[in-house]
């Protein structure tokens, strides 16, 4: 997996590379060069300078007649130590063994010329009181054989030096670019909808620090979305079960209507059917209170009044007491004047389902309890019962809408599903919780808790 | 004439299925929650079953994935596309979804005991026999020359026999529901089925509401 950022990356640094490896290696060929022709030059000029000092001397024994031979016996001398010489008398060439085509430079000058493919370093120097100029020449060729020697081992090493290099930066590169690789394809990972792939985090390099912000980007976005799907499939669910919940007395009614239009049957038969007409429309009665009780409580919010929990307690165990009492249970009130801020309508539908789970629960024997229970600024008012009770399960979900502990007995009892759903939105809407405690096969206690405005058994008002 | 398990939890609803089927001339076994459904399933070894998705324990779908070879007409309060595929998928002969008429479910339950040939291909009363798969109709032996019309009309009072059938409802189950007609072309229709069987006494005229086939 390679990726533009790294090619330019590693073109660019090789280059660059390239570049000053080269000028580097050029300009040391180009000293190293220079230095042994200043040292061939000082050299020859040293050699030189002691040659016309050994002539003067001659010159001064031997005196001008002998000249000619001093030069001829110089000249072949170093002839033999491979260096030519030239000497020049009034514009007169004497001895010389440098050949025509070698310029002479100007006097006192040190010159290097090519000459027939080769490299000579030429001296002239006026001696003997400027009666004879001598030049001297040698062949310095050995200098552009190292040249091009020097030229091999550096190309050929900087080549060599540039292989290793490639290699090298390609894999340090390739090390350095793997977190973001490996980054780019976690972020492509969740791109396509996998929210649950990490990125590598090891390290404390800014990459790293990236790669741990995506991290926490990534656990922040699926959570979210594991919320919102959570939302999305419980609304789903809650309209799946309304569907179900209208659907389902609707198919009766319909179908019993039908059944009594159609069918060939005797009287009882009938009224059975209109009896199931009856009490499916109820059905539906309920629900669609319940739903539009609920979407009041959310439009309109709560109307809060200064209230007495004691008043409102005696009021709907008064109401529910005979019909609790004809399903073999006995209901009674304990609460206590005290006057909190609430909803009184409100309240009265939440204790009346409440109470009425309580008597459900009892299965036709035994006793549900109203009441209040005091500290020092909080009230909760309750309702317990010698019921079933609940497992903790069950627990978890009563106030979900529809939810039933038992869903066939709860229907046949007339329950719409959504009771405590409804009494939940009550109690969230005056700012407390709904709350419950049981056990089964003992009971349970319901409880929502108030703020206490004053109470009457300690202040007067 | 088959034997057919009703799964429903909801108890209204449960018996006027029954009644209904009953009507038509099926046995019908109630059943009201999964674990019921199954060892009924096992003991009774029903022809159809007629299963209600949402129920208490086990659900219409796993109780689907317990079975094999018998037909399953899935009746559920869920419309999501989802569901009906999912119920298809796993097998079920149909699907129909709540609330349904009675006309419509006597005609799949019909159908798929057609199809799955868990009924008799014969249906007999008086002298006459009615032979649905070559849809010829025999009195006293010899055969009746019914129109194609006039067979599906018999074929249909029959399969819902005992129950009223409106008018409206027969022109649109014979007919198909695209036709514009007058509902006295039924009229016409059932006119001509009594004189050519001579079976006055079986089609009867409810008031009001339409014709009902009485055995």
């Amino acid at each position: 997996m390679r990726m533009k950022f790294f090619e330019r990356t590693y073109l660019i640094t090789f280059v660059l590379f390239l570049v000053f490896l080269n000028v580097a290696v050029f300009a040391l060929a180009m000293y190293t060069f220079h230095n042994s022709t200043e040292a061939a030059k000082s050299v020859c000029l040293t050699e030189f300078l002691s040659i016309t000092d050994a002539f003067e001397k001659d010159y001064e024994y031997t005196g001008a007649q002998s000249a000619g031979l001093l030069q001829a016996t110089y000249g072949k001398f170093y002839k033999g130590k491979n260096i030519s010489l030239k000497f020049i008398t009034d514009g007169n060439v004497g001895y010389s063994s440098i050949s025509e085509s070698i310029p002479v430079p100007a006097e006192n000058t040190l010159s290097m010329t090519r000459n027939d493919g080769k490299r000579y370093i030429v001296i002239s120097k006026d001696v003997c009181e400027g009666a004879v100029t001598m030049v001297y020449s040698k062949d310095v060729s050995y200098l552009d054989k190292e040249f091009t020697r020097l030229c091999i081992v550096f190309v050929s090493g900087s080549l060599a030096a540039s292989l290793v290099l490639g290699a090298v930066l390609y894999f340090i590169l390739r090390k350095l670019y793997l977190p973001i690789v490996k980054l780019r394809s976690a972020t492509g990972d969740i791109a396509n909808g996998n929210f649950y792939v990490r990125a590598e985090d090891k390290g404390d390099d800014e990459v790293s620090a990236l790669a741990r912000d995506f991290n926490i980007m990534a656990d922040k976005v699926s959570r979210q979305i594991a919320q919102l799907k959570d939302t999305a499939d419980r609304k789903q669910n809650m309209l799946d079960n309304l569907a179900h919940e209208m659907r389902t007395p609707l198919t009766a009614i319909h179908g019993y209507a039908e059944y009594i239009c159609s069918a060939k049957i005797p009287e009882e038969e009938r009224v059975d059917a209109a009896k199931y007409i009856m009490s499916e429309s109820m059905r539906l009665k309920d629900i669609s209170e319940i739903l539009l009780d609920s979407a009041f409580i959310r439009e309109n919010g709560i109307n809060p009044k200064d209230i007495s929990l004691r008043g409102l307690a005696y009021r709907t165990c008064n109401r529910l007491y005979k019909e609790a009492l004809g399903r073999g249970v006995l209901l009674s009130c304990i609460a206590e004047d005290v006057f909190v801020s609430a909803d009184e309508p409100l309240m009265d539908i939440l204790l009346s389902n409440l109470i009425e789970n309580a008597v459900k629960a009892c299965k036709g024997n035994g006793t549900v309890t109203v009441g209040t229970k005091l500290t020092e600024n909080t009230v909760k008012l309750y309702v317990k019962d010698t019921g079933i009770g609940m497992t903790q399960e069950q627990l978890l979900h009563i106030t979900e809408p529809f939810y039933r502990t038992d869903k066939s007995r709860s229907r046949a009892q007339g329950g719409t599903g959504l009771g405590l759903a409804l009494c939940k939105r009550i109690a969230e809407a005056h700012g407390t919780n709904l709350e419950f405690v049981s056990e089964e096969g003992k009971g349970t206690e319901a409880s929502v808790t108030f703020t206490t405005l004053y109470n009457n058994l300690t202040t007067d008002r | 004439m088959a034997k057919l398990l009703i799964v429903d939890d909801e108890l209204p609803i449960n018996r006027l299925v029954c009644k209904n089927l009953t009507l038509v001339g099926h046995e019908c076994i109630p059943a009201y929650d999964g674990v019921q459904a199954l060892s009924l399933i096992k003991s009774e070894q029903p022809d159809l079953i007629i299963l209600d998705v949402m129920l208490p324990g086990i659900s219409g779908f796993e109780i689907m994935k317990l079975l094999n070879s018998v037909p399953v007409i899935f009746v559920t309060a869920k419309t999501g596309l989802d569901d009906r595929i999912k119920g298809l998928a796993l097998g079920a002969d149909d699907y129909i979804v709540k609330p349904f008429e009675m006309a419509e479910l006597t005609a799949r339950v019909q159908a798929v005991l057609r199809r799955t040939k868990r009924d008799a291909d014969t249906f007999s009363f008086d002298d006459i026999t009615v032979d649905f798969s070559s849809r010829n109709v025999y009195k006293n032996g010899a055969l009746a020359v019914l129109t194609p019309k006039e067979f599906s009309l018999l074929e249909l009072l029959i399969n819902n026999r005992n129950l009223a059938l409106s008018r409206e409802k027969i022109l649109e189950k014979v007919w198909e529901y695209d036709y514009c007609g007058d509902t006295r072309t039924v009229d016409v229709h059932v006119q001509q089925l009594r004189h050519k069987l001579g079976i006055k006494d079986r089609i009867k005229t409810v008031f009001k509401v339409g014709y009902r086939f009485e055995i």
